[in-house]
């Protein structure tokens, strides 16, 4: 089958080319005197490959196999592009960045789309400005670090600080609402993958979710276009009308990926040995994102979470500097918070949105005004309280508060918080539900609130919080709607 | 130098003759490397054939004189030349003897307009005619695929029918 599809692109092509180096997964070819950059090439095993770069008389290409290439061995042109074929169909399915299916179900079945991998973002024109809401179900990053449909924010952190549950959470909350997610793993371990999946199976909302993975074992080719793969796919579903959430987890692995190519590619290394184009590499993924106006009078989004790992809380590293200047902003997981007991381990202190304030109305700016001071002035008390000195009643009732509130953005793998609970628990604890109530019986109250408040109450709740204005309208709200809460306590 | 060069060039037809050339050439280099007081003539004496021994004496002849390292740059010169030869590679069903390959060797010289080296290969499939590979060109002029075309229209026919 793969010779016959060799002599077929020979015979259409009228070149061949021979493999005259291999160091795997690299290839040099010779010969092809048509040969294009970006071309995908077959060899006479059927292998695929894409043309890097071109020197004299020879061709760079990668191999996406580790397969048997030998020198000598045949190789032809295909005239097109390096492309990946996509279908509705690869929602629900685990597949590698070219789109080859490796969840052993079968063959992606429907209408398939060519697409190449490397595409120009949308221009100024086409773009609209983030103002939607992008709800993550995470309090935290909801309230103080907002995001919106359309926008690039990086999330950063050391290894084990609970990026990908964070991330994971996100996906689940979207595609609830309709969000088709694309998740691209790229050279994590295997059972970190298992993981993902099981996860959103467990949730229910695999099917919603493409799974582009590429673990650790795979070859660095595959790592290096996995995230071109994944905007790829990312934007067939947006051209069909779709908001489309994309992760990248992790682009520093992609970096390092990029980085081996490039080495035995023998190109000069540059700022710790990476390639002196990787700025340009990730600029051009992620400029992929963004709010798009597809047609006269429809807009869709792609909102990208792209991820970079850190050492030691180090996020004036290479790659995380050049990501943290190429996106809307960045969620900084800190591992001096998940030592202190916080989960998620966000700093919102750290952490920035740049664009999140344009899809805040009156209601989340002025809540979220409260909490921000709140928190400062817990943190500054927190501060002083260390050194042993005696606090005021006021200091003491600010450092209480603060520890409530805590507890309220603590949050765990599996809750899901949506905009209406928060606003609901910020809104009790303004008002006073929780004035008396100690630490340890006020996580059991708010357990007990996430199961009562359901169905008929929960979309009462969400549409007279939906109509406020200010802080004051939900403070009495809340206080009307105590005794009903304590009910459930 | 260049004529040295043509002379070997005319004795050179097939890709075989070019691997025993080359393999020559370095044992050349090797018998003029091995003994810097003695003469070029019985250094190389039984150690390459007529052909190429005639030219590195033809050689050292012209120069007067006995530099090894005059003769180690020419035997250099020499091995690059015709390492850098354009090779053809014509796939047929027939096994050319040696007639045949000077005939095509003269012809592609003629229609190329310059030395070509035929890399010969022989595929029973190919039937008549010839696969040519050339510079990274490939052209299938075999009997075979003519007998395919053949095959699948006389199909089409008669399917019709």
């Amino acid at each position: 089958m793969s010779k016959e599809k060799f002599k077929k692109y020979l015979e259409k092509t009228g070149e061949v080319g021979y493999v005259i180096h291999s160091s795997n997964p690299i290839i040099y070819v010779s010969g092809l005197p048509s040969l294009k950059k970006g071309e995908a090439i077959i060899a006479e095993n059927g292998e695929r490959g894409v043309v890097f770069g071109m020197d004299r008389g020879k061709a760079e290409v990668l191999m996406f196999e580790m397969g048997e290439i030998r020198g000598g061995e045949r190789v032809s042109r295909t005239n097109n592009l390096f492309r990946i074929e996509i279908s509705d169909n690869l929602l629900g399915r685990i597949v590698n960045p070219l789109c080859l299916p490796i969840d052993g179900v079968g063959p992606v079945s429907g209408e398939k789309t060519p697409l190449p991998l490397e595409r120009d973002a949308p221009g100024i024109t086409k773009r609209e400005v983030v103002s939607r809401p992008f709800e993550t179900g995470v309090m935290i990053v909801d309230l103080l670090s907002p995001l919106g449909h359309g926008q690039r924010e990086m999330v950063v952190g050391d290894a084990k600080t609970g990026k990908t549950t964070f991330l994971l959470q996100t996906m689940c909350n979207q595609v609830k609402k309709g969000v088709i997610c694309v998740y691209v793993g790229i050279g994590k371990e295997s059972s970190a993958l298992k993981g993902v999946e099981d996860y959103l199976r467990e949730k229910g909302v695999f099917d919603k979710v493409v799974m582009m993975i590429t673990p650790s074992n795979d070859p660095s080719t595959l790592h290096y276009i996995a995230p071109f793969a994944g905007i790829t796919v990312a934007e067939y579903f947006r051209d069909k009308g779709n908001d489309v959430f994309v992760i990248f987890d992790d682009l520093s692995n992609h970096a390092k990926a990029y980085r081996e190519i490039s080495l035995l590619l023998k190109n000069p290394p540059g700022r710790e040995a990476y390639p002196g184009d990787i700025f340009h590499i990730h600029a051009s993924i992620i400029e992929r994102a963004g709010n798009v106006k597809i047609s006269h009078d429809k807009v869709a989004s792609i909102t990208m979470l792209p991820v970079a790992e850190t050492l030691e809380n180090d996020i004036s590293g290479f790659i995380q500097t050049n990501l943290l200047s190429m996106t809307d902003g960045h969620i900084f997981f800190d591992i001096n918070e998940l030592k202190r007991g916080r989960y998620p381990a966000v700093n919102s202190f750290l952490s920035v949105s740049r664009v999140g304030n344009q899809t805040r109305d009156s209601l989340d700016k002025e809540i979220v005004g409260k909490i921000e001071e709140r928190l400062i002035e817990y943190r500054k008390t927190l501060e002083v309280a260390q050194f042993g000195a005696e606090l005021s009643k006021e200091k003491q009732k600010a450092l209480d508060f603060g520890k409530k509130m805590e507890i309220l953005l603590n949050q765990d793998i599996k809750t899901i918080i949506p905009r209406t609970m928060q606003f609901l628990l910020f809104g009790l604890l303004f008002s006073g539900f929780w004035k008396d109530s100690a630490p340890g019986s006020m996580k059991k109250e708010i357990e007990k609130i996430f199961e009562n408040v359901r169905g008929e109450l929960f979309f009462e709740i969400e549409e007279k919080i939906k109509r406020m204005k200010n802080a004051e309208e939900l403070k009495d709200f809340c206080e009307e709607l105590a005794p009903r809460i304590e009910r459930f306590l | 130098m260049r004529k040295f060069f043509i002379t070997l060039e005319k004795k050179i037809k097939t890709k075989s003759d070019l691997i025993f050339y080359l393999k020559e050439i370095d044992l050349a280099t090797e018998a003029v490397l091995s003994d810097v007081n003695k003469p070029l003539a019985e250094k190389i004496e039984g150690k390459i054939t007529g052909e190429l021994k005639e030219i590195l004496l033809q050689f050292n002849e012209e120069k007067e004189s006995e530099d090894v390292d005059q003769q180690t740059f020419f035997l250099e010169l020499l091995k690059k030349h015709i390492f850098f030869l354009p090779q053809i590679r014509l796939e047929v069903a027939f096994r050319p003897d040696e007639e045949a390959v000077e005939k095509i060797s003269d012809w592609l010289q003629r229609e190329l307009e310059q030395k070509t080296v035929i890399d010969l290969r022989f595929n029973r499939e190919v039937v008549g005619g010839a696969v040519v590979e050339y510079r990274g060109r490939w052209a299938d002029f075999s009997l075979a695929k003519k007998m395919d075309k053949m095959e699948i229209r006389a199909a089409k026919q008669s399917s019709y029918e």
